[in-house]
C-alpha cells in the first residue's frame, strides 16, 4: 500500500509541490517501483500536451481583460453599463461616453489622451497625425471632475476591446515612422515601467 | 533497512514506550514528555497533561499491541530498501492469529509509540526539508521580482504586467516568465485524461492565441475574489512559505497582534479545535478566558503556533482512536489525519494573513533575499492548487475562485481589546504594589470583582492609562479595565518576576530617605512608562509596601503560573 495519488505523482513530475509534499512522495517512489512506473506514463503524457509558449516578450500592445485590470489612477464609468459588469450593448457604430476618473495627483496639463482598439492587434486609433493629439484638459470636465471621452464602437459585432491611456506629454512619439510599433516605442516603454495610466473597456457590439 | 534491523529498532522503541506507559500511570509523566519530545508540545502550558489525558483512555484493540510488541512478527512485504516507516506501515499479523487484550500498560504504550511515529514522521518531511530558517541566498533576479511586488502592492498593473509577463533574466537557463510558467502548469494539468471534457473545451477556447496565454494568468493572479481573497496576495501568502522553516513557521512569524487575536479565537471557537482547547485548560471555564490564555500563550511566539498545531493534531488522532479504535490499525487513516490537519492549518493561517494590510508585509517579503526563487516555487505551487481547484469545480472560467477561503468572520466583538505593549502594564502593576494592593491586585486579575469597595485601590484603577483600557459605547463601567484584567490573568506573575529588582531597591530605602526626591529617580531607573502618573504623597509607606510585598515572592518559575 502507498499513499500517493495520481495527482501527487503529477504535481511531483511538474514540480509543483511544496518541500513538505515533495519529501513525502518521493520516498513512496523510492520504496514503490509501481510507483516510478506510473509517474514514468505522466511524464509521458506530459510530453503529449501541446504547449505552445509564447516568446519572452509580450506581443504588440497585448492587455489582458479590462476586468482583470484596475489602475487605481484611471478610473472610469460608461455610460451604458459598468466596466466590471456586464458588457453594455451597442448597435455598431453607436457613440457611447466613458466618464474617466482621473487621480488628484496626475496633472491633466501635461497629459494626453491615446486611445486604443484591438481588432485583431492592438492598434492606436487615435492620435494619428500630430494635429490630433488630445490634450486631457480638452476632454469636458463635469461638476464631479470626471471627464467626458466619446467614442464610436466599431463595425465588427462582438465583444470590442477598447484601451485608454494617459500619455505625459514628455514622452516622445516619433510622427515621422509609420509603423505603430516604432512610432509609439517610447510610450510602450513607459506603460511598461508603470508610468501611464491605462484604463481597458470592454463593450459588446451587436450583429447589424 | 533490513528486516532484522527493522525488528531491532522496533524492540527497543516498544520497550521505552511499555516504560513510559508504566510511569504515566503511576502519575510521572517525564518518560512519556521525553518520548512525545518531537511534538514540542512543552511550548504549550498543558499540552502534554491533556495529550496523556486522552491517550489512557483510548480503547487500543489487541491485535495493535501485538503488531507492536511482538518481535516475531514480520513486517510484511519486508523488502531491504524500505525505511523504517514502510516497514512499520506495513506490519500485519498472520491470518488467523488470535491476541490476548492488551494489559492497560501495553493499551498506553502503543498509543505513546504511534503518537512518537507520526511526530517523528512530521518532522522528518515537513520539518527541514522547509531549509533550517537562515536566510535564503541572493538570486540575481530578486530586485526585478522585488519590484514586481511592488508594483503589486502600489497597483501599477503596467509595470507589473511587464514583469509578470516578460523574462526575469539573470539565470543562465532563462527560465520562462512567471505569468508563462504559471500557465503553461495549468494548461498541463486541466489538459490530463481524466479531467472532464467540459472544462478542456472551456480551457481551450482561452488558450488559443499568444495574446489569451499572455492574459490569462495576468487574470488569474490579480483579480479581487468574490471572498475578498486577492489573486496576488494569495501568491505573496505562498510565497511567504517558502522564506524560512517549515512553512506553518514562516506564516506564524508574520503574523502581528490583531492575526494572533485571529488565530486564538479561531482556535477556541471554531470546529474540532474548539474542543481540544477546552481539554486543554479544563479548569478555565469560559471561552473568553481561554481565547485571552491562547492570545498570552501565542504572543511573540510564533513556534508555539507550530506547537499548538501539533498539539490539536495529538488530539485529532486519539479522537479518531478513542471513537473507533480499529482505526489505529489503519496507516492510511492516520497518515491522513496527521497531513490533512496541517494542511488545513496551512490554509487558515494563510488566511489568517491575507486578513492583514497588504502593505506592511508584502514589501517586509520582498525585501528578502532569495524572493526570485520563493516567488517562482510558490508560483508553481499555487498554479497547481488553482488549476485542481478548477477542475474540480463545474466549469472554468474567470470568475475568482480563490485556493484559499477567506478566514469567516470571528467571534471578536466579546473579546477585550488586545494590549501590545507591556510596559504600561507592567508600570500600573508597579503603582499597585507601592500602594499597599498586591493581595487585591491578585483577586482582580483572577476573578474580575472585589468582596469590599477599597478606596486605595479605586484610586489605583483610575490612574489605569487609556492604552490598557478600553472604552466601547454602552459598556458596563467594570468592562472598561477587561484587557488590562485579562492581560494580568495571565501575564501578573510575570510582570511581577520582572519588578523584582525594583522592588528590593525601594524596599532598601530608609524610612527616612522615603521621599520624592529619592523615590522618583529609583522609579525612573527601573523604567517607570510615563503613561502612568508616578505617586504623590505617602511616600513614607511605599518601602514598607514593598517590604511587604516581597514577603509574598519569591514567585513560582515562570511558566509555572500559565
Amino acid at each position: 500500500m502507498n499513499r500517493v495519488s495520481d495527482r501527487d505523482l503529477l504535481s511531483y513530475a511538474l514540480q509543483s509541490l511544496d518541500p513538505g509534499r515533495q519529501a513525502r512522495v518521493h520516498r513512496e517512489l523510492q520504496a514503490f517501483p509501481a510507483l516510478q512506473q506510473r509517474l514514468e506514463q505522466i511524464r509521458a503524457q506530459l510530453h503529449q500536451i501541446d504547449a505552445p509558449t509564447p516568446g519572452h516578450t509580450p506581443p504588440g500592445w497585448a492587455f489582458p481583460p479590462a476586468r482583470a485590470w484596475h489602475d487605481p489612477r484611471l478610473g472610469a464609468q460608461l455610460a451604458h453599463g459598468a466596466v466590471f459588469g456586464d458588457l453594455p450593448t451597442l448597435a455598431p457604430g453607436a457613440r457611447f461616453t466613458v466618464h474617466l476618473h482621473v487621480a488628484t495627483d496626475i496633472d491633466p496639463a501635461q497629459m494626453q489622451v491615446v486611445v486604443m482598439r484591438k481588432a485583431t492587434q492592438w492598434a492606436v486609433v487615435w492620435p494619428r497625425v500630430p494635429v490630433e493629439v488630445l490634450p486631457l484638459t480638452r476632454l469636458p470636465e463635469d461638476a464631479s471632475g470626471q471627464r467626458r471621452l466619446e467614442l464610436s464602437a466599431g463595425p465588427d459585432p462582438g465583444t470590442q476591446r477598447w484601451a485608454v491611456a494617459l500619455v505625459s506629454t514628455g514622452i516622445p512619439v516619433d510622427w515621422n515612422t509609420p509603423a505603430d510599433s516604432t512610432r509609439w516605442a517610447a510610450v510602450r516603454e513607459a506603460m511598461q515601467a508603470g508610468e501611464v495610466p491605462v484604463l481597458l473597456v470592454d463593450v459588446e457590439v451587436s450583429a447589424p | 533497512m533490513d528486516r532484522d534491523r527493522f525488528l531491532a529498532h522496533r524492540a527497543e522503541r516498544w520497550t521505552a514506550a511499555l516504560a513510559a506507559a508504566d510511569a504515566v500511570l503511576a502519575g510521572d509523566p517525564t518518560p512519556a514528555a521525553q518520548l512525545l519530545a518531537v511534538w514540542r508540545l512543552e511550548k504549550v502550558p498543558g499540552a502534554l497533561d491533556a495529550v496523556l489525558r486522552v491517550a489512557v483512555q483510548v480503547d487500543t484493540p489487541a491485535d495493535a499491541v501485538a503488531i507492536a510488541g511482538c518481535g516475531a512478527l514480520a513486517p510484511h512485504p519486508p523488502q531491504p530498501g524500505f525505511a523504517y516507516a514502510h516497514h512499520r506501515t506495513h506490519a500485519r499479523l498472520p491470518e488467523g492469529t488470535c491476541s490476548p487484550p492488551p494489559t492497560p500498560q501495553q493499551a498506553l504504550a502503543f498509543v505513546l509509540d504511534e503518537l512518537r511515529f507520526q511526530g517523528e514522521e512530521v518532522d522528518l518531511l515537513d520539518g527541514a526539508v522547509w531549509g533550517d530558517g537562515s536566510p535564503a541566498r541572493p538570486h540575481p533576479d530578486d530586485p526585478l521580482v522585488r519590484a514586481l511586488w511592488d508594483a503589486w502592492v502600489k497597483q501599477r498593473p503596467g509595470r507589473f504586467w511587464s514583469l509578470w509577463s516578460g523574462p526575469l533574466g539573470g539565470a543562465p537557463t532563462e527560465p520562462p516568465p512567471l505569468g508563462t510558467m504559471a500557465w503553461d502548469l495549468i494548461r498541463k494539468v486541466v489538459l490530463q485524461p481524466d479531467v472532464p471534457a467540459e472544462v478542456k473545451t472551456w480551457f481551450r477556447r482561452h488558450d488559443g492565441t499568444p495574446e489569451q496565454r499572455w492574459a490569462n494568468p495576468f487574470a488569474l493572479y490579480i483579480h479581487g475574489g468574490a471572498d475578498g481573497v486577492v489573486g496576488w496576495q494569495e501568491l505573496a501568502a505562498y510565497t511567504l512559505e517558502y522564506t524560512g522553516g517549515p512553512g506553518l513557521v514562516a506564516l506564524a512569524q508574520e503574523l502581528d497582534p490583531a492575526g494572533v487575536t485571529d488565530v486564538a479565537v479561531c482556535s477556541t471557537s471554531r470546529g474540532t479545535r474548539q474542543a481540544a482547547i477546552r481539554q486543554l485548560w479544563p479548569d478555565v471555564p469560559c471561552t473568553k478566558k481561554r481565547t485571552v490564555r491562547l492570545r498570552h500563550v501565542l504572543k511573540g511566539r510564533p513556534d508555539t503556533l507550530e506547537a499548538l498545531v501539533n498539539y490539536h493534531t495529538c488530539m485529532r488522532l486519539l479522537t479518531t482512536w478513542t471513537d473507533a479504535p480499529k482505526r489505529c490499525l489503519d496507516p492510511k487513516r492516520t497518515h491522513g489525519v496527521v497531513w490533512q490537519n496541517r494542511g488545513r492549518a496551512r490554509a487558515r493561517l494563510r488566511a489568517v494573513v491575507l486578513r492583514q494590510p497588504p502593505e506592511r508585509w508584502v514589501l517586509a517579503l520582498a525585501a528578502r533575499p532569495g524572493i526570485a526563487r520563493h516567488t517562482r516555487a510558490a508560483t508553481r505551487s499555487l498554479a497547481d492548487a488553482w488549476a485542481w481547484r478548477q477542475t474540480r469545480l463545474a466549469g472554468f472560467s474567470y470568475e475568482p475562485r480563490p485556493v484559499t477561503r477567506r478566514c469567516a468572520d470571528l467571534p471578536h466583538t466579546h473579546l477585550p481589546r488586545f494590549i501590545t505593549h507591556d510596559e504600561p502594564a507592567r508600570t500600573w502593576v508597579w503603582l499597585c504594589v507601592i500602594r499597599g494592593q498586591l493581595s487585591i491586585l491578585r483577586t482582580w486579575s483572577r476573578t474580575g470583582t472585589l468582596e469590599r469597595k477599597n478606596g486605595p485601590w479605586q484610586r489605583c484603577l483610575n490612574a489605569a492609562p487609556d492604552c490598557v483600557c478600553q472604552d466601547r459605547p454602552g459598556q458596563a463601567p467594570k468592562e472598561r479595565y477587561y484587557p488590562l484584567q485579562f492581560f494580568l490573568d495571565e501575564a501578573l506573575e510575570e510582570l511581577l518576576h520582572d519588578l523584582l529588582p525594583a522592588l528590593e531597591a525601594l524596599a532598601r530605602l530608609p524610612a527616612r530617605r522615603a521621599k520624592a526626591s529619592h523615590i522618583r529617580p529609583l522609579l525612573d531607573e527601573f523604567g517607570w512608562d510615563a503613561r502612568v502618573a508616578k505617586p504623590k504623597g505617602a511616600y513614607n509607606r511605599i518601602p514598607a509596601h514593598c517590604e511587604a510585598a516581597l514577603q509574598h515572592l519569591p514567585l513560582p518559575a515562570i511558566g509555572e503560573t500559565l
